[in-house]
This record gives structure tokens, sequence and C-alpha cells, in this order.
């Protein structure tokens, strides 16, 4: 009988070191993966059938009310396209990265009665909710070209900056929402802070301006907020070429690793210090 | 056997932790322990804020052994299941499981509401390392098995508990481990439900997997297991013989003894090597307004042997040591039997041809009577012994719960047993296995 090769064991130990991330770990559970982000899916649009939609319309009815106030006020937001599109991509990604980030942050809390009765890594649970994200990405993409060439504004080469940096978006907002699903298992309100920093975070960002507005040497320093390089790489890979701040988007990419290590350590330490304790 | 060994999804490989192929080892536990951290404020005021579940716990699985662990409440059953599970971690020691595992620690785990039966099987198989391919050979067969028909295409939200129930255990039952760990699980669900999951358990333990089952229901283990642990404050109390260590824990922990010994040993007990005169004199001397005294009773296997437990399908035997100590009352003796309920199930009256006038002179008497096999049902049955006066009827002694022991079943040839083709446990205290005589009557 020929000799067979020694079967692999599943080795039980005692955790140890950050235990952050384990890609072959991931790629062993990729079943898994694959059936948690169609079961995000699914669950959205059996609860909610036009949450698709709703990522333009949330943004489009706000962008009529800001047009109407922009009219009646005659301000200058210092942007180079139709105020409408600026405003328009802005709303749009931002509620995308805030509902993502907020459901990345839930995500572990929501799957904390499976992760009880079967193993998975945890870091699958956000893993699978910012992948779900993409078809918002592909709707919102279409909805913003629309816009876009309704009012007539060229396409340029840059389109294909999209795709990059609308998975910095998401980075950003798993880097965030992972971060904030450590902190809950610690202390539950830390959901409201994500909420403030989101709020706040609207208004703080070139969301409803161009950051061209600001003095240049606010400018430097504004680039510390990520969403600074993300809408600029976007909106200048849609129409305003010009405008790519690649310096900026670099420092945006870098945050959200950053964010997204930090969130993945603070998430294992926290879920291993509350497995300790009853 | 030729064993096909795969990893479950996550299942890392360990060029060091190779297993005995000699001994087919599947399952080695080294020195698990688990300490949690309490956070009650009287923990912190006392300082004692150390809680062990799990202590130096060690034992070696063979392929096709099936492990069951017993223990109260909180002895450490279910945390040594979820670190063999992989759902918590050990604080310290290590495990290795050989082959692909699954655990089936709740039924219908992460079943969404809003979503249909049908999407709820694919992630339900996901979570237990299944594949699309896999899921779409077995999905009609998981369906059929659940009976859950035409609503397995509606959402979740829409079924009562029992067809969430069948559907989780559907699932789970169609996952082709080597290593099975299950926790509980039977005891859940209506009757039909658990008749279900008894009858698959059959087939998935009977089928040389490696099996590592928690349970309260002692029954369960002796039924589908042959080897078990006793757990008790996160310690091994004992490891061997499902039989031995389930006879043990229910001895411990349920009051059961299959001897009874009167606690004051009476004068001629004292004096056994005394005459037949002295003795008669004895008996005199021990009267003294007793009439007869029940000495000892035990019950015995088929052997002969004193035994705690009895397989369903095997003869027991009752024996009782008693002293007559008054002529002429034609005493006998007589049994009760009452389940684990405590109910009666029947009494049994002293019918030995060879006594036809009981015991009407003073002396001492050993009667042995005999259950015939597949009589009691599953259980623990307790032992009332009496020694009566028939007509009229006088109770001279009663030993209340005198003896007690319990009937298993195990799995295998269910021809012996009145099982027939049910898998569900049977109710009430005895389960008779009777002749039967069947024709047609159409013709």
């Amino acid at each position: 009988m020929s000799q067979k090769p020694a079967p692999p064991a599943v080795h039980i130990r005692p955790e140890r070191g950050a235990g952050v991330l384990n890609p072959l770990e991931i790629w062993k559970f990729r079943r898994l993966l694959r059936q948690m982000i169609s079961r995000n899916f699914q669950t959205r649009v059996a609860s909610s059938p036009m949450s698709l939609v709703w990522g333009f319309i949330r943004p489009g009815i706000m962008t009529l009310a800001f047009l109407f106030l922009r009219n009646v006020s005659g301000a200058d937001f210092g942007t180079s396209v139709p105020y409408g599109l600026h405003i328009f991509t802005g709303l749009c990604l931002w509620f995308l990265f805030q509902d993502t980030a907020v459901q990345v942050a839930g995500s572990v809390a929501t799957d904390s009665a499976l992760s009880q009765k079967v193993y998975f890594p945890k870091v699958l649970s956000p893993i699978a909710m910012v992948l779900s994200r993409w078809i918002d990405l592909a709707v919102i993409s279409a909805a913003v070209a629309i816009v876009q060439f309704a009012m007539g504004v060229p396409f340029s080469l840059h389109i294909v900056y999209l795709a990059p940096a609308m998975v910095t978006l998401l980075l950003l907002a798993f880097g965030l929402g992972v971060l904030f699903a450590g902190l809950m298992i610690y202390h539950p309100d830390y959901r409201k802070i994500l909420e403030t920093i989101l709020y706040l975070g609207l208004f703080l960002s070139p969301v409803l301006f161009s950051k061209e507005i600001l003095p240049t040497t606010v400018q430097e320093y504004y680039l510390v907020n990520p969403m600074v390089g993300i809408l600029s790489a976007v909106r200048g890979a849609m129409f305003e070429p010009e405008l790519i701040d690649f310096f900026a988007w670099l420092v945006a990419a870098g945050i959200s690793v950053a964010l997204s290590l930090a969130g993945l350590i603070v998430l294992s330490k926290a879920a291993r210090n509350s497995a300790e304790k009853i | 056997m030729n064993l096909t060994l795969r990893t479950m999804p996550g299942q890392s490989a360990r060029e060091s932790a190779q297993p005995d192929t000699a001994q087919q080892i599947m399952v080695d536990v080294r020195n698990l322990s688990k300490r949690y951290q309490l956070t009650s404020t009287d923990a912190k005021k006392t300082g004692q804020r150390d809680f062990w579940a799990l202590k130096d716990v060690s034992f070696k699985l063979e392929a096709g052994e099936r492990l069951g662990i017993i223990g109260h409440n909180g002895a450490g059953k279910s945390t040594l299941l979820k670190i063999l599970s992989r759902v918590i971690n050990p604080t310290a020691g290590e495990a290795f499981l050989y082959g692909r595992s699954s655990s089936l620690l709740e039924v219908g785990t992460g079943f969404q509401p809003s979503l249909t039966g049908r999407q709820n099987i694919y992630m339900n198989a996901a979570l237990h390392g299944m594949s699309r391919a896999e899921m779409d050979d077995k999905i009609q067969a998981i369906i059929d098995f659940s009976e859950i028909g035409q609503f397995i295409d509606e959402p979740v939200r829409t079924y009562s508990t029992g067809m969430r129930s069948r559907l989780g255990f559907s699932v789970a039952a169609h996952i082709d481990p080597e290593i099975l760990m299950l926790d509980e699980v039977l005891s859940v669900g209506d009757a039909a439900f658990q008749q279900k999951c008894l009858g698959r358990m059959d087939e998935l333990t009977g089928n040389h997997r490696t099996l590592i089952f928690v349970s309260h229901s002692i029954g369960a283990v002796r039924r589908f297991c042959d080897r078990a642990i006793w757990l008790s404050k996160g310690e091994v109390v004992m490891d061997g013989n499902v039989r031995d260590v389930c006879d043990a824990y229910e001895g411990s922990t349920m009051n059961i003894a299959a001897t009874f010994q009167a606690p004051i040993q009476s004068a001629i007990s004292r004096n056994v090597e005394a005459s037949k005169t002295q003795k008669a004199a004895l008996f005199d001397e021990m009267a003294n307004g007793d009439v007869a005294a029940i000495v000892s009773a035990k019950v015995m296997d088929e052997t002969h042997q004193p035994a705690r437990s009895l397989k369903i399908d095997q003869k027991a035997r009752i024996e009782i040591l008693f002293d007559v100590l008054k002529p002429g009352l034609r005493i006998e003796p007589a049994i009760h039997f009452r389940n684990d309920k405590g109910e009666m199930m029947f009494v049994v009256a002293y019918t030995d041809p060879s006594m036809p006038d009981a015991f009407n002179e003073t002396g001492r008497f050993r009667t042995i009577t005999e259950l015939p096999a597949n009589l009691l049902n599953e259980g623990v049955h307790y032992v009332t012994i009496g020694l009566v006066t028939a007509d009229p009827l006088v109770r001279h002694q009663m030993v209340e719960k005198a003896i007690a022991f319990s009937v298993y079943e195990v799995i295998g040839d269910t021809t012996k047993v009145a099982r027939g083709r049910y898998a569900r446990s049977f109710p009430g205290g005895l389960r008779p296995r009777l002749d039967w005589t069947t024709e047609r009557a159409d013709d």
C-alpha cells in the first residue's frame, strides 16, 4: 500500500499577538465570505426593495434643496462645474461612505450570535459588509454619469481613476467602521460618537463646497481629512480632471490603510478581551 | 479504514502535528484550560476574579470513537466543545483535530428572517464549510428531510418555530464531517422533530464517524456513545467506557445504588457460623415485635453481577435476602417499580411455585426474580422492596427506592429491541417487545 501524505490538522491553542488579519484564513473562508456578501445584499433588498435607488434619491433631494439655497443666497462655493453636479456627486459619495461605515461598525455585533456558535474569522463580517456595497458604487457611478451627461459636462480619460478612487472610499469606510466595531465591543456608546463624527464630517469635508475656496495655507492642513483627497479623485475622474490632487489622494489612501490596520488590531483585542470575561 | 482527510475552512496545517496513523487518532486534546475573568461587583470585592471553566483536560479520540461528555451545569462541557469548535480560545493547552470537523452547537444558527428557507440553507451550509457544489447536490435532500415543502421559497420569518428547527437540523444533518461535535441539539423541537434528529443521529454515528456529544441526557449518551468523559468543575472526573462512566455519574448524582444493605446488621448476620438451633433462638430474640426484616437487595445482570445499568435487551435479576422472624404469617416479598418521575409502573407479586405457602417458617431466605429482556424502557428505574402478608394485606416492611438502576439502549441491531422503525424516545416506563402475527385479510 502506498504511503499517503500526512493529513493536515487543525491546531487549537491560546491566541497570541495582535491576530490582525490572516489572508490565508480569509481565503479558506472565501465560500462563507461570498455567502455573507450575498446574504447582506439579499437582506437589504428583502427589507428595503428600493435600497439601491435611495443611494441617489436622497442625495438628489438634498441637491435640490442646496441648489435652492444657493440660488436664493447667491453664494459662491468655488466649483468649476455646475454646482448641482458638484454637490450631487459629493452627497452620493458621502452617504455611501457614511452608510458603509455605520454598517461595518455594526456588522460584528450583528453577527455575534453567529460567531458564538460557529467559528469563522470575526473580520469576515466587516469585510463582507464593505464588499456587499460594490453594487451601490456601480449604481451611484451610473447616476452621477447620467446627471453629468444630462448637464453636458464632458468625460475624460481620467475616468480610469474612478475605480481606484472608489476603492479608497470603501477602504476608508472600512477602516473607520472596523475601528468603531472594535470600540463598540468595549462600550456601545461609541456608536453615538461615530454618528457624531460622520454628521460633522459632512460639513467639514468638501462635499457641499470646493476646497479651492479655502485659503492656501489651510488647504495643506485640510489634507488630514482623507475625504478631501478621495472626493477630489472621484470628481477629477468624472468631470474635473485638472483638480485631481494625487498627493491628497495618496494621503487619503495612507490614512485609510492605517485606519484599517488600527481598526483590525482594536477589533481583535476587543473581541479577545470580551471572550475572556463573563 | 481508509480515511480521506480534509480540512474545514480555516483549518491551519501544522507540519509538526501529525496523527498517529497506527491508532488513527482524530482528536488529540492536551491539557486544555479555559479561564474567565469575572466582572461582577462581588468578584471585584473578593478579589477572586479568575474562574477556571476548564482545567487541564486531556484525551485522545480514535477514528470511529463516539465520545459523550457528561456533567452538571457549569461542569465545562460546553466550554470544551466550544474550544474544539474554535468558537472560543483556550487559555492554556492545545488540541489537534485530524480531519474535516463540523460542530452543531445550536440548530438554525444564523438564520436570517427576511431571507427564504432556500437562501438560508446556502448560508447555513457555507457556515459549516460546505461548497456551493456540495449544496447543489444535497439541497433537494435537505428540503425533503425538513418537510418544509412549498414554503422553502418563503421568508423564514413566516415559519413556525418547529419549521425553523427542522430546517436547521436538516442542513446540519447533511454535513458530512469526519469529526462531528454536537451540543444538546437533540433536546429541541417537538416530539416529531426529535424523532427525525434521533433517526439521523443513528445514521450519522453508525457510519464510523468520530463523534463528540455533549448532553444532559444520560440515555442519549448511552445510546450514541461508546466512551464518556465525566466533567466536574472543569476537570475530568472519569474517562472510560460509556457504561462505567454513566453508571458512576448516575450513582453520584442521582442517588442510584444497585445494592441495598440494611443499615443495622441483625444478630443473625453477625453470627453466620451459628448452628441451626442457635439461629432459631436468635430469630426469636430478634423478633421483638418485628416479624420480618430485609437484609439486602441487589440488581444483577445476566451474569449475576451487580449492575447499575442494564442493556434494554438483557434480562435483569433482583435478589432479595430477608429474615422471617415469626412463623405462620405466610410472609412474602413484594417489589414495586417506579420510573424516574416517581410514577408507579407495576408491582410484582411473589409467585414462586416451589413455595406455595410463601414463607411460613422463621429463617433467612434468598429469592431471585428475573425481569425479561425488553420489558423496561430506557431510563432510571427505582425499586421498592417489601415484605408483606398478602391476604389479608399486611405490609411488614417496605424499603422505598431500596435499589435503582438505569436501562439503556445502544445503537445497532434494532431487531433485538422494541424499537421498530421509530427513532424517537419512547414515553412511559415500559417498552415491551411483543410478538406479532399478521396475515392478509382482504382475500
